[in-house]
């Protein structure tokens, strides 16, 4: 459906790497990164609003590198919704159609579907100034989907809303994007709200894209020790690694680890939060004596920062767990890692 | 006073200050006035009602400064847009010409048009029919090359205050470049057309020191109002030029109320 190949761009310092990409066609697909890694600039290549300096883009086929804007079937909804402010609701959403010549009963059909679908028929002779929010996301969705694009970019669509009206708008942008089966590109920097609608994810970091996968995937195996930041994975440690029995011994200095996967030298860990489980002090070979630094509750999980000489490492715990063992800083507990909580990194030097 | 929901005694406190500014300024003008009004007598009035010059003067000087706003308007729309929105070699130096006639003395460009005139591009254009010096129509071209770069300059920070993105989304939407700039950037940007029309009408209105250099004051043919106030004043008749300059007064502001309403403003 899309397919990205060799992109590069670069405005002043920075620049988008060689940026290879494929986005299969009904795919609600979420670019990720920290702000700044480049994604609203890989948007806007897509857009067709900048060139490109070197690379492909392919919809559905067809070359689009050098096609202009209204020529690549896309829908835009910019970070700010940018609407057309001197316009109402109801000229907002049908800009489009009246550009394109679309008769005065079709612009009105269409018109009144979209608002039916968005919630927002009672605001079509409204103007854009007064509206909320998560009122004006809504009118710039619709507004993008009027002429039924192929495609759908949407930039950070819902930073700039309250936390219950994003969790009920990335509800809708699901149910839209399954309802009209347009293909969706997300642009977001919030791992939650990546998780809540994408079927796929790409991470860009300063300009290259640095793992593509399902959530599950890159979960599962992240590419380096940088992804495994920014999905809050777990701790990252850098230890030597020494074979044994098919797996390999872990030391990092304060206390060593067992891995089942073999390797050797000098090696990243990651150290999986929600997988280390905790217990009362209790010195066991293969166990880790640490001290709580700090605990944090938060909605599903305790986050507690544990300090086991002069390494810090964290875990996930759930609150009944965390209850049980009636944890507080400055306590004494014993850590314990199993094969799985250990994941090690391919290559040697850490992102 | 401002509409504002919270009005403690700072708040009022604030509010009072900024209006003593604006009262202080509006009380200085209106004495500068009252002190013309008190000056001039019904006999001097009624003169320069009566005098089939001033009236010719006051007809050219509505349509030269009218004609000239439009002129660079048209010129000043696109100006502003290119100085904006494209990044290209020359585009400071382009910007700071563009500024030149708003801090040079006028004077200076009826001078330069009167020499350029004389040289052979001056000449040739004068043998094709477009002959300029001491003609009707060199009053706007004077008018224009003084007053367009107020245009330019409040039209291009009008652009530069203009969100990008609302064009950017209507290219996604299906329009060209021109339908994206004629549909959604000049239509945001219709506070500072308004502004630039403004600046560009009242300066042409007032305008005298190179109309003398470059079309001369003949009457009934090249006198504007601002040029009968000097040739008023200069036989001794103050009680008519100040006459007359209460007629400018009253015209620009009629004028500028127009302009305003015109660009959709409200009158409250």
């Amino acid at each position: 459906m899309i397919r990205i190949d060799g992109l590069n761009f670069a405005v002043g310092d920075f620049a988008l790497r060689d940026v290879t990409l494929h986005v299969q066609r009904q795919e609600y697909f979420v670019l990720l990164g920290k702000p700044g890694s480049g994604k609203t600039l890989l948007l806007e290549c897509l857009a067709g609003l900048i060139r490109l300096s070197k690379g492909t883009i392919t919809i559905d086929s067809g070359r689009v590198e050098h096609a202009e804007p209204r020529d690549r079937g896309i829908g835009y909804v910019p970070q700010d919704y940018a609407l057309f402010s001197r316009r109402s609701v109801r000229r907002n959403i049908e800009f489009g159609l009246r550009v394109q010549h679309f008769g005065r009963l079709q612009r009105d059909t269409r018109v009144k579907e979209l608002a039916e679908m968005l919630g927002i028929r009672h605001l079509l002779d409204r103007s854009i100034q007064g509206l909320s929010g998560g009122e004006q996301q809504r009118v710039a969705l619709a507004r993008a989907l009027a002429a039924a694009p192929k495609i759908l970019l949407l930039d950070e669509p819902v930073s700039a809303l309250d936390e219950e009206t994003r969790e009920g708008i990335l509800m809708e942008l699901r149910r839209i994007q399954r309802q009209t089966n347009t293909t969706t590109i997300h642009v977001c920097h919030d791992l939650d709200e990546m998780r809540a609608v994408a079927d796929r994810l790409g991470i860009l970091r300063e300009g290259r894209l640095v793992q593509v996968g399902t959530p599950e995937e890159v979960s599962r195996s992240p590419a380096d020790p940088g992804v495994a930041r920014l999905f809050r994975l777990g701790t990252i440690l850098t230890g030597t690694a020494r074979p044994q029995d098919g797996g390999c011994h872990l030391e990092f200095g304060d206390f060593s680890l067992t891995a089942d996967r073999a390797a050797e030298g000098e090696v990243h860990v990651l150290i999986r939060a929600a997988k280390v489980y905790l217990h009362p002090p209790s010195p066991q070979q293969g166990r880790i004596a640490a001290r709580v630094e700090s605990i944090l509750r938060r909605d599903s999980t305790v986050r507690v920062d544990l300090r086991a000489g002069g390494t810090l490492f964290r875990v996930e715990l759930p609150h009944a767990e965390a209850e049980a063992l009636a944890l507080k800083e400055g306590a004494e507990v014993t850590a314990f890692c199993p094969p799985e909580a250990i994941y090690i990194f391919s290559g040697t030097s850490a992102a | 006073m401002p509409s504002h929901p919270i009005s403690g005694p700072r708040s009022r406190l604030f509010s009072a200050g900024i209006f003593a500014f604006l009262a202080l300024f509006l009380l200085m003008v209106l004495a500068l006035l009252a002190a013309d009004v008190a000056y001039i007598n019904l006999d001097a009035v009624k003169e320069v009602l009566r005098s089939r010059e001033i009236r010719a003067a006051v007809v050219l000087s509505l349509w030269s400064s009218t004609l000239t706003m439009v002129i660079a308007i048209i010129f000043a729309v696109p100006m502003g847009y290119a100085l904006s929105r494209y990044r290209f070699p020359g585009r400071i130096l382009a910007d700071t010409i563009v500024d030149l006639p708003i801090v040079f003395p006028p004077l200076v460009v009826g001078l330069s048009l009167l020499v350029f005139f004389r040289t052979s591009v001056g000449l040739w254009l004068e043998s094709l029919g477009m002959d300029f010096v001491y003609q009707r129509r060199g009053i706007i071209l004077a008018q224009f090359f003084v007053s367009a770069s107020f245009g330019i300059r409040a039209i291009k920070t009008t652009f530069d205050e203009v969100d990008r993105r609302q064009e950017d989304v209507a290219l996604t939407l299906g329009c060209t470049r021109g339908q994206a700039f004629w549909r959604v950037a000049l239509r945001n940007a219709r506070g500072g057309i308004i502004a630039g029309a403004i600046l560009t009408w009242a300066r042409a209105f007032g305008l005298f020191g190179p109309l003398m250099v470059f079309v001369g004051a003949v009457r009934m043919k090249t006198e504007v109002l601002p040029t009968t106030i000097y040739l008023e004043t200069s036989i001794g008749r103050i009680e008519v030029a100040l006459a007359v300059s209460l007629l400018m007064i009253v015209m620009a502001t009629i004028a500028l109320i127009l302009i305003r309403l015109f660009g959709g403003e409200r009158l409250w």
